[in-house]
């Protein structure tokens, strides 16, 4: 299937954008002039308005006809009933492209569903392309084009987002701040007059920017386009991590209403994701937490053969052990050799006598200075693949603050890939948002129980070895020819 | 949206057409045929009353099974011609019974988002009880079949188990190739395809029912 890339280029990368509505008050007429300003973006701006002459010192038009150069991009605030006129007038000025942030179309009543299918009558004339109506926007962080409000600064990775719902996408955007996970492109497409979802999709799926993508679904428009951007993304090695509302009979009466799209149905979906390699959770802390992951370690997660578990509690150990034995995840022997170099002037280590995987140290073992002396071992050993560490919050938050320091030391050190689980209360304490933050901040997924863990590292290595599966297929003769 | 279940002859016409293998069979309208064709090919059989107003045949009884000699065969006969109105009787089906298979289900659906759907899984009776099925989107290729055949808990007992020989997965693999054939060469009149039980043997793969629903 040949996908228009152009299209969604002009959206996420104008040379030239107006603001068609744009103002000093309201929250996206000029939350959205801000955000261009503030995050430097390199190319002009037109506010349109006929009542301003300027619109935070920046020179306004009454038309957009009369922007001085070219517009690649307008994004669309103004009411409603005056969104029809605003369209009729790009497509006059020759731009190419809309981004319509404004909301109560099809989603809201009947005049709206009227409205809206106008809006799409005057797109399918005009040839072109549009994002919306009822849209939070779009962030091409590389670029530096924050065409959205989002609550705060992120630094640019490779996670791309997208979502149906404008406010989720906000929301999570937060979310992944908090975590420090750098962002490339993030993207709503609320109701998909003309782009939606699936089409956003196939284009990340070859975005070179883009090496993880997270997705928010309500319901789905084009199921041919939504199967060809995941099968693109399984090729290319970027691992989708998918959440779904409109799974239930009572979810998919909202979903529908909501963004007045159709649900396929469930069982048929999930088959899909399967099928395809999509990642698909129940909710969207599971998302974050394996998002998280490949985020921090990326394609080293197709070739893990050697996971080896040390915990400083032997119940956590048997906990997570059972979480990988439910999840098919391999758990290999230690070697003689490498107990004995454990052992080789550790005294905290002398009680060591099984080479069973989980190991258990003991607590004294991971605490304060004792903890780099255990884990040097560990983190330069070349067999071992991948770390994970189990730890129980003491009653001294001083040493749990040292530890944590000493682990993220010899990660960052080393580069051995590393989870970790810490199990215990967090609130009213001094450091606990700070080991947290400490551990965000060196991108080492951290959690609170090896469930999440376990089970977010597990659908990886599924999504790694799939794709070899069907690359190792894909060139071959066994068609139904 | 109008849906249309083909006739035992039409289906018989579609499937042979893609070589899908069936089980042994014939439609005949009098006794004398039927004991004519349990001679040649071997008891015990199977005779079902065919009417296009029924699916769920062991529901209204109309399958009888395990009918061992000729004696029984008339007595059957004689029983099942009282079941139905005789407008509604297309004839009755005597097939060859299989004992000692591995019953799994295929069949395909169509998607109005996504298009035509394989479904593989437990058959017989308890498919719906057991729930132990997959689904891939056609059209596809054999290793995907494969592996959708290995998601499910049925693959422990085609592999063989506790003592029973394992099965043909290979003739089961070409019957699900020759379904996606099917359904690439007729995907705008196929609506779906049901095969439950498929007899799955040491040596090859029999379709024991089928049903085809197309648009109308």
């Amino acid at each position: 299937m040949s996908v228009d890339r152009k299209r969604l280029e002009t959206i996420l990368n104008p040379k030239g954008i107006a603001i068609i509505g744009a103002s000093e008050r309201g929250m996206y007429p000029s939350g959205i002039i801000k955000n261009l300003v503030n995050f430097g973006y390199p190319h002009e701006i037109f506010p349109i308005n006929p009542n301003r002459d300027q619109v935070f010192g920046i020179p306004c038009y009454p038309e957009i006809e009369k922007a001085p150069s070219k517009v690649d991009l307008a994004i669309i605030v103004v009411n409603r009933e005056r969104v029809i006129t605003a369209l009729e007038q790009c497509a006059r000025a020759g731009v190419p492209s809309v981004l319509i942030i404004t909301a109560n179309f099809a989603e809201y009543d009947q005049r709206g569903k009227d409205l809206q299918e106008q809006i799409a009558e005057i797109i399918r004339q005009n040839n072109l392309v549009a994002l919306g109506p009822n849209c939070a926007g779009f962030a091409n962080m590389p670029a530096k084009i924050i065409a959205t409000r989002l609550p705060c600064a992120m630094q640019t990775g490779g996670l791309s987002f997208l979502s149906q719902s404008g406010a989720l996408m906000m929301a999570i955007y937060g979310v992944f701040a908090d975590h420090q996970m750098g962002l490339n492109k993030i993207l709503s497409v609320g109701n998909q007059v003309d782009i939606n979802l699936s089409e956003a999709l196939q284009y990340l799926a070859d975005d070179p920017g883009t090496t993880h993508i997270g997705a928010f679904i309500e319901g789905l428009q084009d199921g041919k386009a939504f199967v060809d951007g995941l099968e693109r993304a399984l090729v290319n090695g970027k691992p989708i991590v998918l959440v779904k509302s409109g799974r239930t009979k009572i979810g998919s009466k909202i979903a529908a209403t909501h963004t007045a799209a159709i649900a396929g149905s469930d069982k048929v979906f999930t088959a899909i994701c399967h099928q395809f390699g999509a990642i698909l959770v129940d909710d969207i802390n599971e998302m974050i937490n394996v998002l998280k992951i490949q985020n921090a370690y990326g394609k080293s997660l197709s070739n893990i053969n050697n996971i080896v578990i040390v915990t400083q509690s032997g119940g956590m150990g048997s906990l997570t052990a059972d979480w990988f034995e439910k999840e098919k995840l391999n758990l290999k022997p230690l070697s003689n050799q490498f107990l004995k170099t454990l052992k080789k002037d550790n005294p905290n280590l002398s009680h060591l006598s099984s080479l069973n995987n989980p190991i258990d140290v003991r607590g004294a073992s991971l605490r304060g200075d004792a903890t780099a002396v255990t884990l040097r071992p560990f983190f330069t050993d070349p067999q071992i693949d991948f770390l994970f560490l189990l730890l129980a919050r003491t009653a001294y938050q001083d040493q749990d603050l040292e530890t944590a320091r000493a682990i993220i030391e010899i990660q960052q050190k080393t580069k051995k890939p590393l989870i970790v689980v810490w199990t215990g209360q967090r609130d009213k304490e001094k450091h606990a948002i700070t080991i947290d933050q400490l551990f965000k901040h060196a991108s080492i997924p951290i959690y609170k129980q090896s469930s999440d863990a376990v089970r977010s590292l597990a659908a990886l290595q599924r999504y790694w070895s799939y794709r070899s599966l069907y690359l190792l297929h894909q060139g071959s003769d066994e068609t139904t020819q | 949206m109008n849906k249309h279940l083909l006739t035992y002859a039409e289906t018989k016409i579609w499937l042979d057409a893609f070589e899908i293998t069936r089980v042994p069979e014939a439609l005949v309208n009098s006794k004398q045929a039927a004991q004519v064709w349990a001679e040649a090919h071997g008891y015990p059989v199977v005779l079902k009353l065919i009417s296009t107003q029924v699916t769920h045949k062991t529901d209204t009884q109309i399958v009888k099974l395990s009918i061992s000699n000729p004696n029984d065969l008339n007595i059957t006969w004689e029983d099942l011609m009282n079941r139905l109105p005789v407008e509604q009787i297309e004839g009755v089906l005597i097939q060859k019974m299989i004992t000692s298979a591995v019953e799994v289900l295929v069949g395909t659906s169509f998607d109005n988002q996504f298009g035509h759907m394989l479904i593989f899984g437990s058959g017989g009776i308890l498919t719906e009880l057991l729930e132990d099925s997959a689904m891939i989107l056609l059209p596809t290729q054999a290793w995907q079949i494969m592996h959708m055949i290995e998601e499910t808990r049925i693959h422990k007992l085609l592999q063989g188990y506790r003592g029973s020989a394992p099965v043909d997965i290979e003739s089961l693999v070409q019957l699900m190739i020759n379904i996606s054939k099917m359904v690439e060469a007729h995907a705008d009149s196929l609506l779906s395809l049901d095969l439950n039980p498929v007899m799955v043997l040491p040596e090859g793969s029999f379709a024991v029912d089928a049903r085809i629903f197309i648009r109308s």
